[in-house]
């Protein structure tokens, strides 16, 4: 069976694909379907779904829920994507230094990683926004840091491993450029680990992101975050409880569908790989 | 155990190095102190004058080993907003996260396991379904906002639970429900995998074949082999705890220290920011160095 | 309420004052001393002005059965512990170092004097007071063998102490005490001589700036050092409540004193001490859980529930809701600094008819406020409605006067001068409503081709960014004031003597000046209000600021509550009278 095929028995992974194909689509096309996010009309405030002439629902100042939320996925996503995009590839390269080079290097890497790795993100980003102020800076700067350090423990357990076995050991013999033998024979066998681990982290990311902008750490007004739009909705759960829920559904989607997909992938990969990953996401 | 020891020495090495981060961080970026103690109207030499009283002209480092000397002292100086003293507030507030934090240390194993121990057992049933498939929801649903649903369903709607504020247990009830909630699906996740893992080994076989009751087997063999990793990891989830109490005490009014640490962040009240975070930064390093000496004791092949 | 009677009083008193009011103006200096890093309570406090009295009528109390309670009848009973909820957190417990006050006040200090419902000075602390003919002198008679709750002794020397300590080390009373020379002790009594006649001289005293303590106590606390433990740990005054606990961001806790003589203030009926065993304020700054806590029975009494809750509250036939104005009012700050931006007239009514009012009240506040053309609140009394024929919201107009004023639309609509963008950074208090007023204001401006860029900042970091000088404040600022006492604080928002506080827009306008002035000199009723008029209109016209519109003080209590009557003089209810009928 080919492996897309066996991906297409994979449940979870197909929900999850569809869950973020449908959320990437509403991020794309939303703003150009429901209009402007900031347009607002005061006497139109408050409109619940379903609304004649608002089907999707108002807010305080009668803007577009739909609007607005289309809009905060494409925040969200850019935080989550892009930044635990570039903690993946920075995380790994971290890893593949200090598995494979050991001695101080490593010593000093991972004391470090795993000194940070049991931080909560959301702790280091409000520790971030005490430092530099509110705003989708911090949240950045704090996902960055905490996903890189948690996919560089990963994948230095891999290639300390990986670097044990025959092929690794043959190829060093065989006089290969420790570059050589890093890029040809060690990564391709952790990179499947840090990609399934990071759609986790895009999971945590989105979390982060939205938590901090609940609290008013995170983006700020008028930039329509999906965190913020669930703050400002709970005022008025009894007027107008899809002031909070559209936000609220659409993040605990996306997260999901990332889990889902995480999940997914993983059966997809070596059984052995399912431990490394099973003990990562223990926190 | 020579490693082990080892880890603890640097561990707090990184702790203090990581604490000067965030104090220095705070410290440089904390805007102008003069400004929020000082009228509008007090000239350059006057906010000099207090710079030099208040110490903020010494070497960062020097201002550091200062409050580490206060601190030890119990002086933590007073809040920027309200003048109360930080020792005194941080009583009150450690006393409220302490209680909220344990409870829901309680739920996430007491309730967790079980569930995960029951839906290994029977497998593929729609116990096991129902159980597995709510795990993922509980992992992936933003505990900010179950918050408010589960106020609106058991406060507003059903007045069963009160939203916020302090009192008997009843108050404690949604704050931990929620904040533990990711955890508990965590924990279910994990024991059930375990389990499930521990059933396929051969010494289930073998203890089988030498007569055991299924009974035994599970409660005395398999669930201790299980639970073992679990446990010896329970120091990961205060940090995961810490992290979300930052939220779920904001919005369940609950006068912790979460709640203390964001709203001084949002004033700007640096004093109280500092020893919260410093507080908060030393019980997650405790937490994270109880679980890799738990993990270090439960996995006898990486002691050296 | 407000009889005509009382409101005559006040017109001649007001008259009488305003000729001498010259002599005693505030110096820009004395104020830059004072008020900074004090926030609106601040501000307020530092101009207590000329008085100008008010018609509270709209004063009312809904129950679901629509009728008005009488709150007071009944035979008190006594015991239990009132569970109040508040809408802010609680700042430090000692009048002359807080910057806020808040209710726990009125249970543990009593003021010399205060304000009953019709708004007439009455005594508190004091047995009576007089004032001389000539406006100079005021004589407050001390009643006998009082004691502070730790059992200090507070005669007249004590108290003349107290008000002098307030009066040179708070920072309130160094800028609304300016026209008093100072207080002494006449056997009794305490005399207060004024520079100059002011009728506002009693105001403050009103207010929990001026709630007395003994000051002994107060003094071995730590006096003014911010490490102080008084009003945190401990304090010491002479109201019906004594210190019970004390936790920012919780709560608050006051305990029967069961050595309290009874009150001094005639409309206070109980006589004796306190009904209550204890009264505990639970902080709740979650907006919307403010209702959901007294429905579910949760809380005895709230003050400030969100407008969103109010039309099903006032459905409860549990509970009374009870809304006054208030005096207070959002206005948007336009620094002239800024010539390029706010320099011209033009300009400036273009942004103001961009701004529909109306919408903001009915969709921010739920109807409960008013929109406010000039600088007054509809309930000032001295209100002129001809204001209301400016700065109605007109977008055709609003566009037509900016480009009169050469405001041409870019590419991207943007409105350009000179080369100059019209887009300008903004400052907001982290607050829900004041944050929606700026996302709301931002939008209407950008239909205009007008960029506003709000920061959304705490209120002291506000307050310091809205404070600086020329170009150290921001181009624009969100601000609300409020204030408990009538007064016409707006007249030296806009004065030139008080840049850069409270004038953030700084203004220095002479016909502005000279308005104020005319109305400081007004002699007769008529006099006082067609310059007070002429005032108004000219703010209206001209605009030192962007008025926004003010909002409706807001209290509900549990039918059982009895006797807990705030009402629109005072900021809280009085606690003496409160008894639960459960």
């Amino acid at each position: 069976m080919s492996r897309f095929r066996r991906a297409l028995k994979n449940k979870q992974l197909v929900i999850g694909m569809i869950i973020a194909i449908v959320i990437v689509v509403l991020g794309i096309v939303g703003p150009a379907v429901f209009g402007d996010y900031s347009k607002q009309d005061l006497l139109r405030g408050h409109k619940p779904v379903g609304t004649p002439g608002d089907f999707f629902g108002t807010d305080a100042l009668g803007r577009s829920l739909a609007a607005r939320a289309t809009y905060g996925i494409r925040i969200s996503l850019f935080v989550a994507i892009s930044v635990t995009g570039l903690a993946m590839v920075v995380g790994t390269i971290i890893g593949l230094i200090a598995g494979y080079v050991k001695g101080l290097v490593d010593g000093v890497i991972s004391l470090l990683i795993d000194f940070i790795w049991g931080f909560p993100l959301i702790l280091v980003a409000v520790l971030a926004a005490a430092s530099i102020g509110s705003g989708l800076l911090p949240v950045i700067l704090a996902v960055g840091l905490v996903n890189t350090v948690a996919i560089a423990r990963v994948v230095r357990g891999e290639v300390l491993g990986i670097s044990e076995k025959d092929f690794v050991v043959a190829a060093k013999a065989g006089g290969y450029s420790t570059m050589r033998i890093l890029t040809k024979h060690v990564a391709p066998n952790v990179i499947p680990v840090a990609l399934v681990l990071s759609s986790y982290y895009v999971a945590v990311a989105i979390i982060a992101e939205a938590a901090l902008s609940f609290v008013g750490l995170g983006a700020q007004a008028p930039l329509p975050s999906l965190g913020q739009m669930v703050s400002e909705g709970r005022n008025y759960m009894r007027l107008n409880h899809w002031e909070s829920t559209i936000p609220g559904v659409i993040i605990f989607a996306m997260v999901l569908s990332v889990s889902l997909i995480g999940d997914g992938l993983r059966d997809l990969l070596d059984p052995r790989l399912r431990t490394a990953l099973e003990r990562a996401r223990a926190k | 155990m020579r490693s082990l020891l080892k880890t603890v020495v640097l561990t707090f090495l990184l702790l203090l190095a990581s604490s000067l981060a965030v104090f220095a961080a705070i410290r440089l970026s904390g805007g102008d102190v003069t400004a929020a103690r000082l009228p509008a109207s007090a000239t350059a030499a006057d906010r000099q004058l207090f710079r030099h009283q208040m110490g903020l002209d010494q070497p960062i480092l020097k201002q550091y080993a200062t409050y580490l000397g206060k601190l030890f002292k119990g002086d933590l100086g007073n809040s920027l907003t309200n003048s109360a003293k930080i020792s005194t507030l941080a009583v009150e507030k450690i006393k409220n996260s302490l209680i909220l934090g344990a409870t829901s240390m309680l739920l996430v194993f007491g309730i967790g396991i079980p569930l995960g121990m029951i839906a290994a057992l029977k497998r593929n049933s729609w116990f096991d379904t129902g159980i597995t498939s709510a795990s993922v929801a509980g992992m992936a649903v933003p505990n900010f906002w179950l918050a408010l649903i589960a106020i609106y369903f058991f406060s507003t709607r059903l007045g069963w639970l009160p939203s916020a504020g302090q009192g008997g247990i009843k108050y404690l009830v949604l704050p931990a429900f929620v904040l533990s909630a990711e955890g508990i699906a965590l924990t279910v996740r994990m024991t059930r995998s375990a389990m499930l893992d521990n059933l396929n080994q051969d010494f289930v076989r073998t203890l089988r074949a030498a007569g055991l009751s299924e009974r035994r087997i599970y409660f005395k063999h398999v669930l201790r082999n299980s639970l073992l990793p679990i446990i010896s990891l329970a120091g990961l989830r205060v940090g995961q705890i810490v992290g979300y109490a930052l939220v779920v005490e904001t919005i369940f009014g609950w006068p912790g220290v979460g709640q203390s640490l964001v709203n001084a962040v949002l004033r700007r009240d640096y004093p109280v920011v500092q020893f919260f975070s410093l507080l908060l930064v030393l019980v997650v390093t405790l937490g994270n160095l109880a679980a890799s000496i738990g993990y270090t004791l439960a996995n006898p092949k990486l002691r050296k | 309420m407000g009889s005509q009677h009382h409101q005559d009083d006040a017109v001649r008193a007001a008259s009488d004052l305003v000729d001498s009011y010259q002599n005693g103006r505030i110096s820009r200096r004395q104020f830059g001393k004072g008020l900074i890093g004090l926030g609106i309570g601040a501000t307020a406090a530092s101009v207590i002005v000329v008085a100008c009295g008010g018609s509270s009528s709209k004063t009312k109390a809904t129950t679901a059965a629509g009728a008005t309670e009488n709150t007071t009848a009944g035979t008190p009973k006594v015991g239990g512990t009132l569970r109040e909820g508040y809408n802010r957190d609680i700042s430090k417990l000692d009048p002359i170092t807080t910057n806020w006050y808040d209710p726990a006040f009125s249970a543990i200090y009593e003021t010399i004097v205060t304000d009953d419902p019709d708004g007439k000075t009455v005594a508190q602390f004091a047995k009576s007071f007089t004032v001389s003919a000539d406006g100079l002198t005021y004589t407050f008679e001390i009643p006998e063998g009082r004691v502070s709750h730790s059992g200090g002794v507070m005669g007249a020397k004590q108290i003349a102490e107290v008000l002098t300590t307030i009066k040179e080390k708070s920072f309130i009373g160094g800028v609304s005490t300016v026209p008093m020379d100072g207080y002494s002790v006449d056997g009794n009594n305490v005399v207060l001589k004024m520079k100059n006649a002011w009728l506002g001289a009693l105001n403050p005293h009103k207010t929990g700036y001026w709630g007395l303590l003994n000051i002994d106590t107060w003094n071995k606390a730590g006096g003014t050092d911010p490490k102080s433990t008084y009003g945190t740990a401990s304090t010491d005054g002479t109201g019906p409540f004594t210190f019970g606990e004390w936790v920012p961001g919780s709560h608050c806790l006051v305990n029967r004193w069961d050595k309290y003589p009874g009150s001094n203030t005639p409309y206070i009926t109980n006589k004796g001490k306190a009904y209550l065993d204890a009264i505990r304020w639970n902080v709740i700054t979650e907006a919307g859980q403010r209702a959901t806590q007294i429905e579910g029975g949760e809380l005895d009494t709230l003050i400030g529930p969100s407008y969103a809750d109010l039309e099903r509250l006032k459905g409860n036939k549990k509970l009374t809701v009870i809304q006054h104005p208030e005096w207070s009012g959002f206005q948007l700050s336009m620094n002239r600094d800024y010539p390029e931006y706010f320099g011209d007239v033009e300009t400036r009514q273009g942004l103001s008819h961009a701004i529909n009012r109306q919408g903001l009240v009915d969709a921010i506040l739920f109807g409960n406020g008013d929109a406010t053309y000039g600088p007054f609140p509809k309930t000032d009394r001295q209100y002129e409605p001809k204001v209301e024929q400016f700065n109605q919201f007109d977008i055709a107009k609003a566009k037509d006067l900016l480009a009169k004023a050469g405001w041409t639309a870019g590419s991207d609509g943007v409105l350009t001068r000179n080369g100059k963008r019209f887009e300008f950074a903004a400052v907001v208090e982290d607050e829900t409503v004041q944050k929606l007023i700026a996302e709301a204001v931002t939008q209407q401006f950008k239909e205009v081709g007008v960029v506003s860029k709000f920061e959304v900042v705490d209120r002291a970091v506000a307050f310091e960014k809205e404070s600086g000088a020329g170009q150290k404040a921001a181009p624009m600022s969100l601000f609300f004031w409020l204030w408990p006492v009538p007064l016409d604080i707006l007249v030296i928002f806009s004065s030139s003597e008080t840049i850069p506080v409270p004038n953030f827009s700084h203004v220095k306008d002479d016909k502005i000046d000279a308005a104020v002035a005319e109305w400081r000199k007004s002699g007769t009723p008529d006099a006082a209000q067609a310059a007070s008029s002429n005032f108004q209109l000219l703010w209206a016209e001209t605009l030192p600021y962007i008025p926004l519109m003010n909002q409706y003080a807001t209290f509900v209590h549990q039918n059982y509550v009895k006797g807990w009557q705030p009402f629109v003089w005072l900021l809280y209810p009085v606690y003496n009278d409160v008894w639960m009928d459960k």
